[in-house]
């Protein structure tokens, strides 16, 4: 069944189970000529994502002013800029979560990585940044799903390999900042059995075999692994798999932030949860981040000059984003100074758009850089800055993560103070 | 006292013989052990014994029983962490500074000295004279403190947002009466000056400072969890629930 959260605002639910609609949609993909699966993102032939058509064919919606308007007035703080800005887009009932909140109801968030290699790049913060505002401002608890299971069935290493990717990866997550007392890191090789295993049951008993293949494009050849794995990153959006925390209570909304290419999983989720009597879980959705060369798709950590690690050096900051960030500059200095730069396609200022906090100071550097006044070499000087600044202050936090710290971040307790 | 001295004293080894074995000396109990985290991926490590004309393999839960066995718990660190120092960013290892607060501490004595034992790693600290009493988390606040940084933090809870906040207040006017002093010649311009330059510095101190003081408080969190841990396990193996 199919969510129809677009046009109008109407959500039909009905229990009947519809995959006629996901699969036109899915072939609507293929016309479209962009591919965008938890394991696949590619624009059409090579260009650049679309993603107005991806919300029509997803069918969430947009994440529009009034909705930014009411956060700001909910938390009494400036929205993020990421919401500001357009980064986070589209949304499946967050407004749902506002009106809950308003009312005093609680909610938790639930987000997660699968820890696919030792680096990390800033395209992997970016949800996890977002997370940590969505924590600080509702002040809210928060469960982080580390998928090395799934890691260890798609990327074929051994399955110490990915538990130990998933810790090392555990201690970048909390380097961003998230607050211990608030928040649970679990990894599913540790943490999958009991009631958690109990909700996977009762979600995988909702899906056939042909709507993960519609869904996520399963052949007869994939191993059966692949194919039982989707119930694992559903189920932590149910409060009654972490009992520690919810105990019984199904009342508990979840919100999950995510780039948009997890919303299969989560479109499946919310058929699921009204047939199990749970409530459907929010989500609230990202672009990709570009890579430094430019906009066709999403950054790979397997080539490392199309991505800034949290790892790097100032100086290899500096390299990489003079030598590899795509610039919509002119190709000469009369052509720049009388044309302007190109902002759709230039990365600097796509990169300042996600990390430069002032709006001012970036609505400024648009302007001149648009007109011709300033020049790419002073955008990326700015924007240098501006990375190098983030990266080190991940470095001194994750510096600060000891093993007993993952340990805690990873037991399994109450937390009494989570929404204090 | 020089560092070779105060290790042969404490340590009771000779020169060139820095291993964790050493700690079983009783006058080795002020000083820290800071492990390699790059241990713990190795099915075998190797150190020297009391002396250095042979060397010991161990596996790396070997050595943390060895360790605990001596009363100590094994402490790894990324020792490879490239950390930004200078002169207000002492390299923060303090928390892990085995706890002397029941002696007494001057900055002229060198008794607390934190070493790193790996042999292919250079000293990494050298004579750590940081009053250790003081919370860890240092702001780039160059303004004299009025108070210990502890009394801003709220006794029912750690709120990391509000601290930052009565930080940055303390501070921020402290800096408002130094420019209201010295630019009295255009009073209004200077107002204007001290809002504008006040917005821009928080702007750029709210990150910074979230930053440690979500480090601080997780730390301390873990500190305890370390603690409740171990307390339990204790009552177990008394044979009390």
């Amino acid at each position: 069944m199919e969510d129809s959260g677009g046009g109008g605002g109407v959500a039909v639910e009905s229990a009947a189970v519809d995959i006629s609609k996901q699969e036109v949609n899915a072939s609507n993909a293929e016309e479209a000529g962009q591919v965008v699966t938890p394991w696949e993102v590619a624009g059409k032939d090579g260009g650049k994502i679309d993603y107005d058509k991806l919300i029509v064919q997803f069918g969430c919606q947009k994440l529009d002013q009034a909705l930014i308007d009411r956060v700001e007035r909910l938390t009494g703080k400036p929205a993020h800029p990421f919401l500001r800005r357009g980064v986070f887009f589209a949304h499946r009932e967050f407004d749902k979560i506002l009106d809950a909140y308003e009312k005093g109801e609680k909610f938790y968030l639930y987000t997660g990585r699968g820890p696919s290699s030792d680096a990390l790049h800033l395209g992997h913060l970016v949800p996890f940044m977002f997370t940590k505002y969505l924590q600080d401002a509702f002040k809210v608890p928060l469960v982080i799903q580390l998928t090395d299971d799934e890691k260890c069935m798609w990327k074929d290493i051994t399955v110490e390999r990915s538990q130990h990717l998933a810790r090392e990866n555990a201690k970048d997550i909390i380097a961003c900042g998230f607050d211990i007392s608030r928040t649970f890191i679990f990894s599913d090789f540790d943490y999958v059995g009991g009631e958690f295993y109990k909700n996977m049951v009762r979600i995988a008993k909702c899906v056939t075999l042909n709507q993960v293949r519609g869904i996520f494009g399963f052949v007869g050849e994939d191993h059966i692994g692949k194919v039982s794995f989707p119930p694992v990153q559903a189920a932590p959006s149910f409060p009654t798999s972490f009992p520690h925390l919810f105990g019984q209570r199904k009342d508990v909304r979840c919100l999950i932030p995510c780039a948009i290419d997890q919303d299969p999983y989560f479109r499946m989720t919310r058929d699921a949860a009204p047939r199990i009597g749970f409530l459907k879980p929010a989500l609230i959705e990202s672009l990709f981040f570009p890579a430094l060369q430019g906009d066709s798709g999403k950054m790979s950590a397997s080539d490392t000059s199309t991505a800034i690690y949290v790892t790097d050096t100032p100086k290899e900051i500096k390299t990489k984003i003079n030598r590899y960030a795509f610039s919509g500059g002119g190709d000469t200095m009369e052509k720049h100074r009388k044309y302007g730069a190109n902002l759709e396609v230039d990365i600097p200022v796509k990169y300042l758009s996600f990390f430069l906090d002032d709006d001012a100071e970036l609505e400024e550097i648009k302007k001149e850089y648009g007109a011709g006044r300033m020049l790419t070499g002073e955008v990326k000087q700015r924007l240098i800055e501006v990375l190098t600044a983030i990266v080190e202050r991940h470095r001194k936090a994750r510096a600060g993560v000891t093993e007993e710290m993952v340990n805690a971040f990873m037991a399994v307790r109450p937390l009494p103070n989570m929404y204090g | 006292m020089a560092p070779e001295d105060i290790m042969q004293a404490s340590l009771k080894v000779p020169l060139g013989c820095v291993t964790p074995f050493a700690l079983q000396n009783d006058s080795a109990r002020s000083v820290t052990l800071l492990l390699d985290e790059g241990f713990r991926m190795k099915s075998k490590v190797f150190f020297h014994p009391l002396s250095n004309d042979a060397t010991t393999a161990v596996s790396p839960s070997g050595l943390d029983k060895f360790l605990r066995l001596i009363g100590r718990e094994p402490v790894y660190v990324d020792l490879e962490a490239i950390v930004v120092v200078s002169k207000e960013q002492q390299p923060d290892l303090a928390s892990y500074l085995v706890d002397m607060s029941t002696e007494c501490i001057t900055k002229d004595q060198a008794t607390i000295e934190t070493r790193a034992v790996q042999a292919s790693l250079p000293v990494l600290i050298q004579g750590m004279n940081d009053d250790v009493t003081k919370s860890v988390v240092k702001p780039k606040s160059k303004a004299s403190p009025t108070a210990p940084q502890m009394e801003f933090v709220k006794p029912a809870g750690a709120d990391v947002q509000a601290t930052t906040k009565s930080i940055l207040d303390e501070f921020l006017s402290a800096v408002q009466k130094e420019f209201q002093v010295t630019s009295q010649v255009v009073e209004k311009q200077g107002e204007e000056v001290a809002t504008v330059t006040s917005n821009s510095w928080r702007q750029r101190l709210v990150p910074e400072l979230e930053s440690m003081l979500v480090a601080f408080k997780n730390a301390a969190y873990t500190e305890g969890f370390v603690a409740g841990i171990a307390s339990c396990s204790r009552a177990k193996g008394k044979g009390q629930t």
